[in-house]
C-alpha cells in the first residue's frame, strides 16, 4: 500500500477508526439498553470493549507492512507510531481489564467509561501519528477531554469531581499555552506543518525570537501534559481523586502518548532549534528527577505516591530529548515500554488491594502483605524495583540505555541526576517492599469488610502477564533492543 | 583436549547455576526438610568447588581458566562470561564453603518461615558466586546489585529490633556506590568505542590520567562502601547486629570480600595511573590506616560483642586496603590472605557469639562471665579464632596481617609503622571481651548450666579452624595459586607507572632536544619517545 489515494489515508487510520466504530457502538448501545432489565452486564460491556481493541490492534498489525519513514499527508505511518499504537493499545486493553471488576462493583456508567477510555485512546494515537501541529492538538484535546471526564466519573465521589475540576482549569491553561505556542510558530514558519516547519530550519528562513518563543510555550504544553516540575501540580490531585483504573491510564496511556509525541515533534522537526530548547529542557529535566522523587519520599497515600513517581519517570524520559541521538531514541521505546509494563501489573496489584474500590489507599495498608499473599507481593515487589530501574528487571536496562544516551552526548551531569535520584527513588519504592514482607498484617484488617479475601482471576493473569515480560525485559532484553533500534521516525 | 576443556567449564558453570536451582527447589520442598534441603544442595555446591582447586592450573599462566562465553545482548555487546583466575578462586571456596556452615547454624536459630530464609540464602551465594566469577563489566554490575535483594530480606525480615532501618541503610549505602559505578562502566563503554563490556576489551582502553582519576573515584566508591573502608563503614554495625547470625557470618565473611575483590580485579588494572599517583596511595592507605585505629579504639567500648567483632571486620579490611595500595606482590598477597582469613574467623567469631545467644539470649559481654569452666571446648574454639583475628603467629590471621604489613613498609614506613600500632589494639579490645566473657568470675546462673558445643556446632566450627590453622601454618599452597594473577596485576600498574615516568621525562628531555636540534640540526632520537600502553 503506498498511500496515493484517499481511500488508502483511511486506511492509514483503520486502529482510530475501528476503535472510534466499537466507542460510538457502546455509547448507543448504553443509551439504548433497557435499564430495568439489565439484560447485558457491564461485564459484557469490557468485553466488547476489549473485542474492539483486539481488533484495532490487528489493524495495526496489518499496518506494519506497509510502514514507511517518508509521507507527505498530515498523518504518517512509520514504525515508530504503529509501535506507539502497540504501546497504547495494550495499556488500554490492561486497563480495561483491571476496570471489568472494578465498574461492576463501584456501579459506574459502564458505556461512558469505556467509551471514554476508547476515544481517548484514539486521541492518543491521532496525535502520535500526526505530522501537523493541528491535528496534534486535536488529538491532545480529544485525549484530554476525555480524561477530564473520566476522572470525575465516579458521581458519588466528591474527591473525584474536585479532582476533574482542577485538572480541567490547569489542563485547559495548559492547552491554551500549546494553542499559543503553535500560533507563534505559525508566525514565524508559515506553516503548521511538521516537514514544512523542519525545512524552515534548513533554509533558515525563520523569525529566530518568534520561533525560540513559540517552540518553548509548545514544550510548556507538552510538559504539562506528561507532568514535569514545575507544571506538575495538577498530577497528583488527579491521581488521588481519579478512580484507580482511570489512574492507571493516565499513568501509562496518556503519558506515553504524550511523551511519543513530544520526542516526535522535538527531536526530528523541531531538531534545528535543538539547541535553544535543549538547555530548558536539561534543567527541567534535573529539577523534574530530583523534586518529584524528593517529594515521593513523604508521600503516604499509594496514588499520590505513584504520581511522584510518575512525574520523576517523566524527568528520565526527558533526558532522551536532551541527548537526542540513537541510543536515547531506543532508551525511550525501551524504557517506556518497561515502564507501562511495571505500572500496569503495579497498578493491578493496586487494584487487588484496594478490593476494586477505593479502599486501603495508604501505603500502610500493604503491610504484611507477604504474609497472607506472597504471590502478589512477590509480584508487586518486581514492579516496584523495575521502577526503580534494578538489575534483572526492565526497567534497569531501560535506565542503562538512558544513560548510556546520554554519555554518548556528553550529558555527565544528567547521567548523575538519574543515578542519584534512582537513589532517592529506592528509599519510597523499598518502604512499600519492607512494608510488605516484614511488617505484620495491620490488625483491623483481620475483621476489616474492605480488605480482600480472593484474588480475581482476570487480575492473577495479568499479574502473571506483567510479571513475565517485565522479567523477561530485564534477562532477556536483546530481541526488544534490536527492535525498538528498528524503529525510526518519519522524515 | 576438547571435552575437558568442556568438561572443566562445565564445572564452573554448574558451581555457579546449582545454586539458583536449589533455591528454587527449597521454596517447593515441604517447610519441614527445607533446611536439609538447602544443606544438602550448598554441601554439593561445595564438594563441587572443592575440585576447583586442583582442576586450577597456576602453572598455565595468569589468564581465566575453565572460561565460557556466550552471548547475552548482542546489539549492546554484552556477554554472559565467566572464568576463574587465581585471585577469584579463593573467593569462590571461601563463598562454597561459608554458605554451608552458615546455612547449618541457622538450624536453631531461624524458626519462621523458614524455606524464604534458605531459599534467600542459595539465592545469596549464587549471585556471590556471580561477583566471583563473572569476566564481564555489565554482568558484574548485575551481579554485584543483584547480592542486595537477598541480603536485604535476611537482615529485614529475620533481623533483630531494628532490622528495618539496617536493612535499607545496608540497601541504600551501598546502592549510592554502585549507581556511580554504572555511570563509571558505561562511560569506559562509551569510551571503548561501544562494543563489548569484556574485562579484558576494558583493560585495552586508553585513559588519561585526569580520566582514571575520575573513574577511580566512581569505582573506588562502590568498593570502599562494601569493604567498608573507614569512613564509609556506618552502615556496617548497624546491619551485623540487627541481622540474623547466618546473615553476618555471609556478611563478613563474602560479601564484604566483594569490595576488595573489587578493588584487586578491578580498580587496580584499570586505573593504574590512577592508583599509583602518590596521592591516592596514600590516601588510601592512610584511610586504611584510620580505619584500623579508629575501630579498634571504637571496638574496645563495645558492650555488645556482635558489634565489638562487627568493628574488627573494618579494622581487617584496613589491613586489606594497606596491603593492595603498598602495590607489590607481598602486600598483595597479604591483602589476599587477610581476605581468606577474616572470612574463616570473623566467620566463626559470629557464629560463635550466635551460640551465646542461643543459650543465653544475650550478646552482652557483661552479662557473662567464667565459661571457661563450663563450656570448654565452646571456649578453646573462640580462643582459637580470637587469636586468628588479633594474628598471632601459628594462625592465618598472622601470615596475612604480616605480608601486608611487610609490603606496605617498603613503601610507606610511617603508614606501616601506624598499622602494626593495630595489631597490638587488636589485643587490646579481643582480650578483655574474652577474659570477660570465660575468664572472670561471674556468678550468674544460667552460666553453670549452659551445655557445651553440640555435635552440629562442632561440624560447623571444625572446618573454619582447620583454614584458620592450615593458613596460618603452611599457606604456600594458597600463594602459589594466586601469585600469577597477582603479579600480572602488579606488573600492569608497574609498568603504567614506568611508561607514564618516562613519557614525562622525555616530553622534557624532548624539549631539550629540539632546542639542541636547533642548534645541531639534526632529528632528535624518536624511538626513545615511548607512547603510554594501557
Amino acid at each position: 500500500m503506498d498511500f496515493t489515494n484517499q481511500w488508502h489515508y483511511l486506511l492509514a487510520m483503520a486502529p482510530e477508526i475501528v476503535l472510534i466504530g466499537f466507542a460510538i457502538g457502546l455509547l448507543l448501545f448504553g443509551v439504548s439498553r433497557d435499564k430495568s432489565q439489565d439484560s447485558m452486564k457491564n461485564r459484557d460491556l469490557g468485553w466488547i470493549a476489549l473485542l474492539g481493541v483486539t481488533v484495532s490492534a490487528f489493524g495495526n498489525g496489518w499496518l506494519y507492512a506497509s510502514a514507511s519513514s517518508s509521507s507527505q499527508g498530515i498523518v504518517t505511518v512509520d514504525t515508530y507510531s504503529l509501535l506507539a499504537n502497540w504501546i497504547l493499545l495494550l495499556s488500554l486493553a490492561m486497563v480495561i481489564l483491571i476496570s471489568v471488576p472494578y465498574v461492576e462493583r463501584q456501579k459506574l456508567q459502564a458505556p461512558e467509561y469505556f467509551a471514554l477510555l476508547m476515544f481517548g485512546t484514539v486521541g492518543l494515537m491521532v496525535m502520535v501519528a500526526s505530522l501537523d501541529l493541528m491535528l496534534i492538538f486535536i488529538g491532545l484535546e480529544i485525549a484530554s477531554i476525555s480524561i477530564y471526564a473520566l476522572v470525575a466519573i465516579d458521581q458519588r465521589s466528591s474527591r473525584g469531581a474536585e479532582a476533574g475540576l482542577k485538572y480541567f482549569l490547569l489542563g485547559a491553561f495548559s492547552t491554551g499555552i500549546f494553542l499559543y505556542g503553535v500560533a507563534l510558530i505559525y508566525g514565524a514558519t508559515s506553516s503548521v506543518n511538521l516537514v514544512a516547519i523542519a525545512d524552515t530550519f534548513v533554509d533558515g528562513q525563520s523569525n529566530e525570537l518568534m520561533l525560540l518563543v513559540g517552540t518553548i510555550m509548545l514544550a510548556v504544553g507538552f510538559c504539562f501534559k506528561v507532568s514535569v516540575v514545575p507544571f506538575h501540580m495538577w498530577t497528583p490531585d488527579a491521581y488521588e481523586g481519579a478512580p484507580l483504573p482511570v489512574t492507571a491510564y493516565m499513568s501509562v496511556a496518556v503519558k506515553s502518548g504524550a511523551f511519543l509525541t513530544f520526542y516526535r515533534v522535538f527531536s526530528v522537526y523541531l531538531e534545528g532549534a535543538h539547541h535553544s530548547w535543549s538547555e530548558v529542557l536539561w534543567g527541567l529535566s534535573i529539577l523534574t528527577m530530583v523534586g518529584a522523587n524528593l517529594i515521593a519520599l513523604t508521600q503516604n497515600n499509594i496514588k499520590r505516591l505513584l504520581a511522584y513517581s510518575g512525574i520523576a519517570h517523566s524527568g528520565y524520559l526527558l533526558m532522551t530529548l536532551v541527548a537526542n541521538n540513537a541510543t536515547s531514541q531506543s532508551g525511550l521505546l525501551f524504557y517506556l515500554t518497561a515502564y507501562v509494563l511495571s505500572s500496569l501489573g503495579l497498578f493491578a496489584g493496586i487494584v487487588f488491594v484496594s478490593n476494586q474500590s477505593e479502599t486501603n489507599v495508604d501505603v500502610e495498608n500493604y503491610s504484611g502483605l507477604g504474609v497472607n499473599y506472597p504471590f502478589i507481593a512477590f509480584a508487586l515487589t518486581v514492579f516496584l524495583l523495575s521502577l526503580g530501574g534494578f538489575p534483572g528487571t526492565g526497567g534497569f536496562i531501560g535506565k542503562v540505555l538512558i544513560l548510556q544516551g546520554s554519555l554518548e552526548s556528553g550529558h555527565i551531569s544528567l547521567a548523575v541526576a538519574l543515578v542519584l535520584s534512582t537513589l532517592i527513588s529506592y528509599g519510597y519504592y523499598l518502604r512499600i517492599v519492607w512494608l510488605m514482607w516484614m511488617k505484620d498484617p495491620l490488625a483491623q484488617d483481620a475483621d476489616n469488610p474492605s480488605s480482600p479475601t480472593v484474588v480475581p482471576m482476570i487480575l492473577q493473569l495479568l499479574l502473571v502477564f506483567t510479571l513475565v515480560s517485565v522479567i523477561y525485559l530485564g534477562l532477556l532484553p536483546g530481541q526488544w533492543i534490536e527492535f525498538v533500534e528498528s524503529i525510526a521516525i518519519g522524515k | 583436549m576438547l571435552t575437558s576443556f568442556f568438561s572443566q567449564s562445565w564445572l564452573l558453570q554448574s558451581i555457579l547455576w546449582l545454586p539458583l536451582i536449589g533455591s528454587a527447589h527449597v521454596l517447593v520442598t515441604p517447610r519441614s526438610s527445607a533446611k536439609i534441603t538447602a544443606l544438602c544442595w550448598s554441601a554439593f555446591v561445595f564438594l563441587l568447588s572443592v575440585s576447583l582447586w586442583w582442576t586450577y592450573n597456576p602453572g598455565r599462566g595468569p589468564g581465566y581458566q575453565l572460561a565460557s562465553s556466550i552471548d547475552w545482548i548482542e546489539t549492546f555487546g554484552v556477554s554472559y562470561s565467566i572464568g576463574v583466575d587465581g585471585i577469584s578462586l579463593f573467593m569462590i571456596l571461601l563463598t562454597t564453603l561459608i554458605t554451608p556452615i552458615a546455612i547449618l547454624g541457622s538450624f536453631e536459630y531461624i524458626e519462621q518461615r523458614e524455606r524464604a530464609f534458605y531459599s534467600l540464602m542459595l539465592f545469596l551465594e549464587f549471585a556471590v558466586l556471580g561477583v566471583f566469577s563473572s569476566t564481564d563489566m555489565f554482568l558484574f554490575y548485575v551481579f554485584f546489585e543483584i547480592t542486595l535483594i537477598p541480603m536485604y530480606f535476611i537482615v529485614g525480615i529475620w533481623g533483630g529490633k531494628r532490622r528495618i532501618y539496617a536493612a535499607v541503610k545496608f540497601f541504600l549505602y551501598t546502592s549510592f556506590g554502585s549507581l556511580l559505578m554504572l555511570i563509571g562502566i558505561l562511560y569506559m563503554y562509551t569510551k571503548g568505542g561501544s562494543q563489548s563490556f569484556a574485562i579484558s576489551h576494558f583493560l585495552e582502553i586508553p585513559l588519561s590520567l585526569t580520566e582514571q582519576l575520575w573513574l577511580f573515584g566512581a569505582f573506588g566508591l562502590a568498593f570502599a562502601i562494601k569493604i567498608p573502608l573507614f569512613p564509609f563503614h556506618t552502615w556496617l554495625p548497624d546491619a551485623h547486629v540487627e541481622a540474623p547470625t547466618p546473615g553476618s557470618v555471609i556478611l563478613a565473611s563474602v560479601l564484604l570480600k566483594m569490595g576488595t575483590y573489587g578493588f584487586v580485579r578491578i580498580v587496580l588494572p584499570f586505573f593504574p595511573l590512577a592508583v599509583s599517583s602518590p596521592i591516592v596511595v596514600t590516601a588510601l592507605m592512610g584511610l586504611g590506616v584510620l580505619g584500623i585505629l579508629v575501630c579498634a579504639w571504637i571496638a574496645a567500648v563495645q558492650p555488645d560483642a556482635k558489634k565489638l567483632i562487627a568493628y574488627t571486620s573494618v579494622a581487617h579490611m584496613g589491613f586489606v586496603v594497606l596491603g593492595i595500595f603498598a602495590l607489590n606482590d607481598t602486600g598483595l598477597q597479604g591483602a589476599m590472605i587477610i581476605m581468606i582469613s577474616h572470612g574463616l574467623s570473623t566467620g566463626a567469631l559470629f557464629l560463635l557469639v550466635g551460640m551465646l545467644y542461643e543459650r543465653r539470649k544475650t550478646r552482652n559481654i557483661a552479662d557473662f562471665g567464667g565459661l571457661a569452666t563450663m563450656v570448654p571446648w565452646l571456649t578453646t574454639v573462640f580462643l582459637i579464632s580470637a587469636f586468628a583475628s588479633i594474628g598471632v603467629p601459628g594462625t592465618s590471621g598472622f601470615t596475612g596481617e604480616f605480608l601486608s604489613l611487610i609490603g606496605a613498609f617498603e613503601v610507606q614506613p610511617t603508614m606501616a609503622i601506624f598499622a602494626a600500632g593495630g595489631v597490638v589494639f587488636a589485643a587490646y579490645y579481643m582480650l578483655p571481651m574474652i577474659q570477660s566473657i570465660f575468664f572472670n568470675k561471674n556468678n550468674v546462673k544460667e552460666d553453670a548450666e549452659m551445655n557445651d558445643l553440640s555435635k552440629r556446632e562442632i561440624l560447623i566450627l571444625v572446618p573454619l579452624m582447620v583454614g584458620i590453622v592450615w593458613l596460618g601454618v603452611y599457606p604456600k599452597p594458597f600463594m602459589d595459586r594466586m601469585a600469577p594473577s597477582l603479579e600480572e596485576i602488579i606488573e600492569r600498574v608497574e609498568t603504567a607507572r614506568e611508561t607514564n615516568e618516562i613519557t614525562a621525562r622525555d616530553v622534557k628531555s624532548e624539549n631539550q632536544e629540539t632546542a639542541l636540534w636547533i642548534h645541531s640540526s639534526g632529528p632528535p632520537d624518536i624511538s626513545t619517545v615511548k607512547c603510554r600502553e594501557c
